[in-house]
């Protein structure tokens, strides 16, 4: 108990040590997008007391889910379909660590370029992020899974589909479970980044109107929600991960 | 098993196709999207001027000098959160706040305070690193 309330005293020290500093900061440098925290504090209850805020976070997480949930889909079913044979993995893998290696922020101008800037452009880029950041567990998993369950198939006579969809699918659930831990806030990032460069409406977007606006505290305090709603997408990925990691009903 | 035809045509078809949709796809159905030539002639034209070298080494100069900055950073306060918990326990939830705050979150708002520029960017290479968070992860455990 006291050891709790020294940590929750030292936490709060730290947090004002650091208002201090930022409150210096904004008084003895002359940064005219700097604001002080005084400020940033009153615009962000402005924000969490309005309905703006809640519907542009509500859109931020749903791009995020709904990105999340298809990047996952895809990436299993390429992984469960080609990426079971080892010609298949070598055809996929090359290319997709090709694009893995390209900066996110260079490949959304060619997106916005080619399907327009648009809502669906926002959640087909969080698509390919949650892709490109799962893509090499998910398929990793599904071929480890897949090649010690075959030996079995001979013995057990168990048919392909089935074996997919009894053995490998599930089995490899649990390995893919890091992978899914990371896309989740890469999800997250991604919805803010294309709210910021691609008008995805969200936090980002509103980011980007503050700015436009030349409202800065109430920039500064979407920029705190936003790493403390990260912080909440972490906390929820920890918690569902070991759900899925716990799920290995494939093993033979 | 491993002789299964459709485990290893199936690949082969998607990669056909995709090779063929990329090759074949003109200005017509999209604009924007080339064909693998055009790309092809247009890397040629470019690495042939100085265009292509000039922005190479800019671009890496400045991530280099972010990685280097944030690295130093993160190392210095890394080091000093494994090493005291008082300093852990009082900085450490900040660290956590920045590492979960979206970097594309903190652009606009770094160009406003910093303005446009190397400084900026190479803010966001510091950004970007993770500094003392990572660094925690190097230093491999914090004090109990």
């Amino acid at each position: 108990m006291i050891l709790g309330l020294r940590a929750f005293g030292l936490g709060l020290l730290g947090l004002i040590s650091i208002a201090c500093i930022w409150l210096a900061a904004s008084s003895l440098f002359d940064l005219p997008g700097l604001p002080s925290p005084a400020d940033v504090f009153q615009s962000l209850l402005e924000l969490v007391l309005g309905v703006p805020f809640w519907l542009a976070l509500g859109y931020t997480l749903l791009s995020a889910l709904i990105g999340l949930s298809f990047g996952i889909l895809v990436t299993s079913t390429i992984a469960l379909t080609v990426g079971l044979s080892r010609t298949g993995d070598l055809v996929i893998r090359q290319p997709l660590y090709f694009v893995r290696a390209l900066p996110s922020i260079a490949i959304l101008p060619i997106l916005i370029a080619s399907v327009g800037s648009s809502a669906l452009v926002g959640v087909l880029f969080v698509t390919l992020m949650v892709v490109l950041k799962s893509a090499v567990f998910i398929f990793r998993a599904a071929r480890s899974s897949f090649e010690q369950a075959r030996e079995q198939i001979s013995i057990l006579g168990i048919r392909f589909l089935d074996l997919v969809r009894f053995v490998v699918a599930p089995s490899a659930l649990r390995t893919s479970a890091m992978g899914i831990r990371l896309a989740g806030p890469t999800a997250y990032s991604a919805s803010i980044f294309a709210g910021v460069f691609a008008g995805l409406p969200g936090l980002g977007h509103e980011i980007v109107i503050a700015q436009v606006t030349a409202n800065q505290s109430r920039a500064f305090a979407l920029v705190v929600i936003s790493g403390l709603v990260g912080l909440g997408v972490f906390k929820l990925v920890d918690y569902v991960e070991p759900r899925f990691s716990n799920t290995n009903v494939g093993t033979l | 098993m491993t002789g299964r035809p459709g485990l290893i045509l199936g690949p082969i078809v998607t990669g056909l196709f995709l090779l063929a949709f990329f090759l074949v796809c003109s200005r017509a159905s999209n604009p924007f999207i080339q064909p693998a030539w055009e790309l092809w002639n247009t890397m040629g034209r470019e690495l042939d001027g100085e265009f292509l070298l000039r922005h190479l080494v800019s671009t890496i100069s400045t991530a280099s000098s972010g990685y280097v900055i944030g690295a130093a950073v993160g190392l210095i306060l890394g080091l000093a959160i494994s090493l005291s918990q008082s300093f852990y326990q009082t900085f450490y939830p900040f660290l956590i706040w920045a590492r979960a705050t979206p970097s594309a979150a903190i652009v606009p708002v770094a160009i406003a305070v910093l303005g446009f520029g190397s400084s900026t960017i190479v803010f966001f290479g510091l950004c970007n690193d993770y500094a003392a968070s990572r660094c925690h992860d190097w230093v491999g455990t914090r004090p109990n």
